[in-house]
């Protein structure tokens, strides 16, 4: 379990994130929904142990994020960012091997374990005949598909000589993994998503401002803006038109299909709700 | 094709061109040398002109141009790296027109003070180096907590467009003779004459390149982004700092022997990755043995060209270097 409690956050004088409060379960999937600056990214990193909070603790299992060395961390959770652009040309099986440096010793070279681990990563995420391309020649989904397959390498054990026996299958923590992907593409990483958490357990923390995929994907929501939380629960309860106008100052219809699928549509912004 | 199977061609691959690079070197120039009398050590040295060639004026210039072109290459491998842009070279940051005050300011003001033995102008380059390596670290490090690559490289060209003008003001007061010492200085030369210089850089570009080793990991990372890197489990501020530190000292320590010589830095990482892919596993000692390689064979160019005249290496290396960056820049559509 995942928990971050009195989050107090600022890069400078403004804080950035006050007061807020998040548990994310084991096994579950929870969506961290707010309109563009209102601080999800940068929970994301403090949940991630990168950014250290000015105020409050972030707990994995009890332990607070402190007290694990870099590399423990790494083998638990995962980081998916919003676009990866690469400085050199990787091919996919370099960058996927990427994720198992917190596994390796400072000068070990990545065995047939390691090997076998990105290999199936990369079939669980359907991009094993991508193995052998360039990454910048990928489209944006298959590049997107590609980064979850390293960081579910990064979560995975497999190697005999890494010390990884944590137990359960980790956290992946997506920021607005979908918002530069057209609606095939979004589609798409959705089902992967919701198919890796199905089949291998792994516990998935969303950022995003798609209201309809959080809403379809998610166990648990919380709503944020400008830094605090308006509204924290099961996604039945968060997901009404008065806590979407509330937050993004937008007056929307939510329609349920038969499916389970949530539609948010957009009709008119309301004047003055936002600050 | 594991790594590990990669990594052992790669050295041999490179390392075989670096050796016979090194044990022909010698052997070409503008005067005939008599090996056999030249390594027949029952004639008195003083008497073994052809040894006296061999081992004063050959063979430290090959090494001299083996330790530089090294240093170089792997430079700017490591600041290519650090900075995400491989268009960086070891000269980006300051560090060689830090150098080249420094010697400049030994030339016009005639110091004669060495160190150890050493000269006074290698001794000056190297301390300017280290200088501008201060000035622009205290610079990145002030403005963000870490280290960020967008500011050092502003202050590096920064500080490159300020060391010149001062370049430019000693310059102005200085005699014929000095600006004409200085101007050879710029152009980069490996006629070392004797063996001080390499031996008194040894510690600095070992220890570079002990770092170096460690580096290459966190590099692969690195150019995922600092973030991303970060979340994988690497101290991205640790690693930066290593990177910035080593490369600049083993800039200052190839300076300092051989003056600003261009274009290493940024032809061969080039060529080496696409010979082996960017994997900085493969790329850092890659590009370290071909550089040495690369330099050595352009020297012997330089020495025989236009023999009797023995042109500066750096002038090879820029007529080399010049049409092979326009390449880089029409090369990909």
């Amino acid at each position: 379990m995942l928990r971050a409690a009195d989050i107090w956050f600022a890069y400078d004088a403004t804080p950035v994130l006050r007061d807020v409060r998040l548990t994310v379960p084991t096994a579950g999937i929870v969506g961290i929904l707010g309109p563009n600056g209102s601080g999800k990214t940068t929970l994301l990193r403090v949940l991630a142990g990168t950014r250290r909070p000015q105020r409050g603790t972030v707990t994995l299992d009890g332990q607070p994020l402190t007290t694990f060395s870099r590399s423990d961390l790494a083998r638990r959770m995962a980081v998916v960012p919003q676009e990866t652009h690469l400085a050199f040309d990787y091919t996919v099986g370099e960058v996927t091997m990427m994720g198992r440096y917190p596994h390796l010793g400072a000068f070990e070279i990545e065995g047939p374990a390691d090997i076998a681990v990105i290999e199936e990563t990369l079939t669980s995420t359907g991009t094993l005949h991508l193995k052998d391309r360039l990454f910048a020649t990928l489209s944006g989904g298959e590049k997107q598909r590609v980064v979850i397959a390293a960081a579910l390498a990064q979560i995975s054990g497999g190697a005999p000589s890494s010390r990884r026996d944590f137990g359960g299958p980790g956290f992946l923590l997506l920021d607005e993994p979908t918002a530069s992907l057209d609606l095939g593409y979004q589609l798409e990483v959705a089902a992967l998503l919701r198919r890796l958490h199905q089949e291998r357990g792994v516990s998935i923390v969303i950022s995003t401002h798609d209201l309809g995929l959080a809403g379809t994907l998610c166990d648990r929501l919380l709503m944020i803006r400008s830094g605090e939380v308006v509204a924290d629960g099961e996604t039945d309860a968060v997901l009404t038109t008065e806590n979407v106008r509330t937050v993004f100052g937008v007056e929307t219809d939510i329609i349920q299909r038969p499916s389970g699928q949530r539609v948010v549509v957009p009709i008119h912004p309301v004047r003055d709700t936002r600050a | 094709m594991t790594l590990q199977w990669r990594f052992v061609r790669t050295i041999l691959g490179f390392g075989a061109l670096l050796l016979a690079t090194l044990l022909l070197a010698p052997l070409v120039g503008p005067t005939p040398v008599d090996f056999r009398r030249a390594f027949d050590f029952s004639i008195p040295f003083a008497d073994n002109t052809d040894a006296q060639i061999f081992f004063i004026a050959r063979l430290p210039r090959t090494l001299a141009g083996a330790t530089v072109g090294a240093l170089f290459a792997a430079a700017g491998v490591v600041f290519q790296g650090l900075l995400r842009n491989p268009l960086a070279t070891p000269f980006t940051l300051g560090v060689s027109t830090g150098a080249a005050l420094g010697a400049i300011l030994a030339i016009s003001f005639n110091w004669s003070i060495g160190v150890a033995g050493i000269s006074a102008v290698p001794v000056a380059a190297f301390a300017g180096s280290l200088m501008a390596v201060a000035i622009v670290y205290a610079l990145a490090q002030a403005r963000h907590r870490g280290l960020s690559t967008t500011v050092l490289l502003l202050a590096g060209v920064t500080m490159n467009a300020f060391f010149s003008a001062m370049i430019l003001f000693v310059q102005y007061f200085a005699s014929f003779a000095d600006t004409y010492r200085t101007l050879r200085w710029l152009m980069g030369d490996l006629d070392v004459s004797s063996y001080q210089p390499l031996l008194a850089a040894i510690p600095t570009a070992a220890a570079s390149f002990a770092v170096f080793a460690w580096l290459a990991r966190p590099l692969n990372l690195l150019s995922l982004g600092a973030d991303s890197a970060e979340s994988r489990g690497l101290d991205v501020t640790k690693a930066q700092r290593a990177a910035f530190f080593s490369a600049s000292l083993a800039t200052g320590a190839a300076v300092s022997i051989g003056g600003p010589i261009g274009f290493v830095g940024i032809i061969i990482p080039h060529l080496v990755r696409l010979l082996v892919g960017p994997d900085h596993r493969l790329v850092l000692p890659a590009s370290a043995l071909f550089g040495a390689a690369f330099l050595t064979g352009c020297d012997v160019v330089a020495r025989t060209i236009l023999a009797p005249v023995e042109l500066p290496v750096g002038i090879i290396t820029a007529l080399i270097g010049g049409p092979f960056f326009l390449w880089l820049l029409i090369k990909k559509p």
